[in-house]
């Protein structure tokens, strides 16, 4: 017994130790102010490639300064982050795409550090204001996307629709029309992999939103009423595939819309316009249209996502090389060339004049500046948006409880710090 | 008759062995693993333990003292009992069927048939592979649309409608028990065989004699006898299942809701994507490694007792038989005899079914093969096409093109090699010590190790990285070799001790007289006998190594140092799989591994024998 009193003793103690080993530290790369660690999510197989070409050209053109790269795919991002903020072992630059809790943490640098007042000064404002928290801007706009309505003219040719529906009226018509004829009328992803996107799209246009007056409002008569005509819509008038709940965007709803076996889908230019191209689609076999409405009243809205890049503050001010090497990165040639590459929006006023002309990517960059984003500049959105997107899915499955559905993700974002 | 069998043991010899481990201690031979595993796995576990009882924020950063809150917090979860429903399910349902499954295979895996080796073979692949692969292979397979189960499954006419496997809520467990099993049944049923290949033949024999049926005589000779060997490979089965996070993890962690979580992917959720509450999470894995604890020492207690009684009479004469074998290797096959009215039927029959089962279980590696030569409108297809309609070889050249893949592939050489010969270095010294001498501590020693194998790895990556940061290792070769040496420990000190155990003393007695000392005898004597359990423990060591996921990941950071597992995962991108490149990386991964077990199959099986008794 002693023995084991003396054991658990010993444990406790070593684990306390081993607890306030994390209490030092700081940001990566030690105290070196010329050597900046970057970590990056892979985009596409060719993101690591591009970076890497970057860098090198950096360091040619800045002696003394270095960038440490690490790239990480999208499927371990969160995994990689959260053990190195455990450790306080954060990167100094981190291209993510949340970034609030870390700012209310006081872990960022403002912006005005990071990138020269030239630089600064570019950014679209809609985005410069949705990366700020108290006045103060902390996250870089990185990338940028949003929604429209894709919809396939051989398919409405087939089934007789006229053209793409404005309302949510018109599009049930639509989509029944689409499956008589012998297609999906709508491919719904609702799957972990960004559901929560799927569902604003359509709680946007719906009249509602994640939050009123900065409070959450997840389960607001809006939302449920927009929850209880997607649950109609999955599983009464069947018009959209299989358990949605389990789809996603991929290869769920945007290979079988290429492949020509669905109707309707929201998608964005970037992978699903290159899976279209690979498709041999073009616009003469489908059609970009604004996301339908519930009724006339409600304007079309879409949804404006972006990935943001952000400083960390560490022991060493390693602002000098952070601010060179992003300075470097948004120049107008290597930025767009990230863009074009990845299939992104620019987030930038001398990369957007510059891809207005684009005969795709032009339509919504007019889009963007009237985009609803998401309340990423809510310290807790992290975490909501984390159980909406594990959560939110339930809502199209046969005899769902959609109103609970919305009330635990309510009482969660409450809960959340 | 076991009396006469063991030569009574003089008073000299006692004398001589006290003296010998009076100067070599216990430490100096289980120096090399008790380093190791301080080295490697004691700051992680006590990293662990004490995040149990810290209090995090949302950015995962310690805010103070918890107390017991984040076990009641876990306690107070909704979702709590479906996950435990779920884990007991998982376990239960996959390590029964694949015992299940291996016990009539075993047998017809001992019986000699043309054709034999090929099933044999065939059967590594899912062990051979690395399980993220293989998952996400089967995630292909099973996919309601472009799956290829639905296309044969509507084309033989056994469904009406394509099916959605891993998405329909009561259809997903099973799907996934599936594929449990079928990963399971490798490392199962080679346990089971090399316990089969130890029963000496003269019990059939007489057991025929006596008039036994097939039946009768595989349920009172073979199950009773095979019993130890069943006992060790249900016991690391059962800790492997409970453990594994891949397979659920690829198939349904995009899915919402918890319907097929276990304890293992729920932790995981709770740590990284949805509470993002590293406190709850290692609170929940101390609970697991808890549960794992219970259900593995009583089996292990009750079969080391039974194996203590049975010494005196069953084993003395196997032991000899044993060692008159294993001095005229290879003993391999010895076949069942065959009764003369169904010889010409078994002719026919058992090519074909060893042809069918090597089929089987080589499938989704040919489905991959497939895979990775289409383009992506034959790869997403609805129903899907079994062959590409155009054949693009240039996905391999895209592929292979990519400079930094030779370099994971050597990384990963690297590692596997250095690891495995690292846990040869540890594991032989301890395991023969703890084989041949009683001292205080001996069971603790051996228990300890095996414990190390029942936390999930997805549980100690932050411990684990903040060590090797704190090190100035975290982001190379050394730091994964020594970390998966540690945690691969386990399995090769318990095959050894098994090894050693039933390698007859007075062999070793007879070298002793000779004036050998201990560690020549071991060099000398004991280790030339014991190779084939060498093999087996260092082809299992560089298999889990090579495969091994959750550490690389967490340690390395660059090209340089990452293995293949973690650097094919770049053809994972943000909205796409990049399934052709990946299936064909995958492919190319599996070929050392299969080309070394074709190799030694004969070792393996010899060598896995006598671990298994013990």
């Amino acid at each position: 017994m002693k023995r084991i009193t003396t054991t658990i003793a010993a444990v406790l103690a070593l684990s306390s130790l081993a607890l306030s080993g994390c209490a030092s530290g700081g940001a990566g790369a030690g105290g070196d102010p010329g050597t900046i660690t970057f970590m990056a999510a892979a985009y596409s197989d060719k993101t690591q490639t591009y970076w890497k070409d970057l860098i090198d050209k950096f360091q040619k053109a800045n002696p003394g300064k270095k960038v440490e790269l690490s790239v990480v795919s999208w499927n371990d991002y969160d995994q990689r982050v959260t053990t190195l903020l455990a450790n306080k072992q954060q990167p100094d630059v981190l291209n993510y795409n949340t970034w609030s809790a870390y700012a209310a943490a006081d872990l960022l640098h403002p912006i005005d550090k990071i990138v020269s007042p030239v630089v600064r000064s570019d950014f679209i404002k809609t985005f410069v204001d949705n990366d700020s928290l108290n006045g103060t801007t902390y996250a870089l706009p990185f990338i940028a996307s949003a929604r429209a309505l894709y919809y396939s003219k051989k398919i409405f040719a087939k089934a007789g629709v006229a053209g793409p529906p404005k309302t949510w009226g018109e599009f049930v018509t639509a989509a029944k029309k689409i499956k008589e004829a012998g297609f999906t009328g709508y491919a719904m992803p609702l799957g972990a992999e960004e559901a929560q996107s799927e569902f604003a799209l359509w709680a946007y246009n719906g009249g509602g939103d994640w939050q009123k007056a900065g409070a959450w409002d997840i389960n607001s008569a809006a939302n449920v009423a927009t929850a209880q005509f997607l649950n109609k819509l999955v599983n009464s008038d069947k018009v959209t595939q299989a358990n949605p709940w389990a789809t996603n965007r991929t290869d769920g709803a945007w290979q079988p819309f290429a492949d020509g076996r669905v109707g309707m889908v929201f998608g964005f230019p970037g992978t699903f316009g290159q899976m279209l191209d690979k498709a041999g689609m073009t616009t003469e076999d489908y059609g970009v249209a604004p996301l339908p409405t519930k009724d006339d009243g409600i304007p079309s809205t879409t949804l404006g996502v972006q990935d943001v890049l952000v400083g960390f503050k560490g022991d060493t001010d390693k602002t000098a090389t952070i601010r060179a090497f992003l300075d470097f990165f948004y120049q107008k040639d290597n930025y767009t060339k990230f863009l074009t590459q990845e299939g992104f929006l620019p987030t930038t006023q001398s990369a957007s004049d510059g891809l207005a002309d684009d005969p795709v990517l032009g339509a919504y960059i007019a889009l963007l500046p009237h985009a609803k984003f998401a309340p990423t500049g809510h310290p807790a959105w992290t975490a909501v948006a984390g159980s909406v997107k594990q959560r939110i899915g339930e809502i199209a499955k046969p005899d769902a409880d959609v109103k609970a559905v919305l009330d635990a993700l309510q009482a969660d974002a409450e809960k959340a710090k | 008759m076991a009396q006469a069998a063991i030569p009574s043991r003089t008073a000299p010899r006692l004398a001589a062995r006290a003296h010998l481990a009076r100067v070599l201690r216990p430490w100096v031979w289980l120096g090399a693993s008790l380093v190791l595993i301080a080295g490697a796995v004691f700051y992680p576990v006590i990293v662990l333990i004490g995040s149990a009882f810290t209090r995090y924020n949302s950015i995962g950063y310690a805010t103070g003292f918890a107390g017991l809150d984040n076990f009641f917090a876990v306690g107070a979860s909704p979702e709590l009992p479906g996950i435990l429903w779920n884990t007991a399910r998982w376990v239960v349902v996959v390590v029964g069927v694949t015992l299940a499954v291996s016990l009539p295979l075993v047998q017809f895996l001992h019986a000699l048939f043309r054709g034999r080796r090929f099933a044999r073979v065939a059967l590594l692949f899912p062990w051979a592979a690395s399980l993220v692969m293989t998952s996400l292979v089967w995630r292909y397979i099973y996919d309601n649309y472009y799956g290829y189960l639905n296309r044969i499954l509507l084309d033989l006419g056994w469904l009406s409608e394509p099916v959605a496997w891993t998405v329909d809520p009561a259809l997903t467990p099973w799907s996934l028990a599936f594929l449990g099993v079928v990963v399971s049944v490798p490392f199962t049923t080679y346990v089971l065989l090399a316990g089969r290949q130890s029963i000496p033949e003269e019990v059939y024999e007489a057991a025929s004699m006596d008039g036994g049926g097939p039946i009768q005589t595989f349920f009172r000779v073979t199950l009773p006898l095979l019993r130890p060997s069943i006992t060790t490979a249900v016991i690391l089965n059962a800790i492997y299942v409970f453990n594994s996070f891949p397979i659920i993890w690829v198939l349904t962690g995009g899915q919402p809701g918890h319907h097929a979580d276990t304890l293992v992917t729920y932790m995981y959720k709770v740590a990284f994507k949805t509470d993002l509450d590293i406190g709850k999470a290692s609170a929940l894995a101390l609970f697991n490694v808890l549960v794992t604890l219970l259900l593995s020492l009583y089996p292990l207690r009750s079969a080391r007792r039974r194996g203590e009684n049975a010494r005196a009479d069953e084993q003395a004469p196997r032991r000899r038989l044993w060692a008159r074998r294993s001095a005229d290797r290879p003993m391999l096959v010895l076949d069942i005899p065959v009764p003369r009215n169904s010889a010409r039927i078994r002719a026919v029959a058992y090519p074909l079914i060893g042809v069918l089962t090597g089929l089987f279980f080589l499938s989704p590696y040919i489905v991959m093969l497939l895979s990775s030569l289409k383009n992506d409108r034959d790869l997403f297809a609805t129903p899907a096409r079994y062959l590409p309609t155009e054949w693009v070889w240039s996905n391999w050249v895209t592929t292979f093109q990519n400079p930094d893949l030779l370099l994971f592939f050597r990384n990963s050489l690297i590692v596997a090699t250095a690891g495995a010969a690292l846990v040869l270095l540890a594991a032989i010294p301890a395991a023969y010590f703890t084989a041949r001498f009683r001292f205080r501590g001996r069971t603790a020693f051996l228990y300890a190790v095996l414990v190390t194998q029942m936390f999930a790895p997805v549980a100690l990556v932050i411990g684990i990285y903040r060590q090797w940061q704190g090190l100035g290792l975290s982001d190379s070769l050394i730091a994964l070799v020594v970390i998966d040496a540690a945690f691969n420990l386990a399995f090769a000190v318990w095959l050894l001790n098994g090894f050693f155990q039933s390698i007859p003393e007075e062999i070793e007695d007879a070298a002793k007289i000779d004036g050998l000392g201990d560690l020549a005898i071991l060099r000398r004597v004991v280790l030339p006998l014991a190779l084939p359990g060498l093999v087996t423990a260092a082809i299992f060591t560089f298999i889990a190594i090579w495969n091994e996921f959750v550490v690389a990941l967490t340690i390395t950071t660059t090209p340089a140092t990452q293995p293949l597992t973690v650097g094919i995962n770049s053809f994972i991108g943000q909205y796409q799989i990049h399934y052709q490149s990946l299936f064909a990386a995958s492919l190319v991964a599996i070929v050392p591994v299969v080309v070394l077990f074709v190799a030694i199959e004969r070792h393996l099986v010899g060598g896995l024998t006598a671990g298994a008794v013990k």
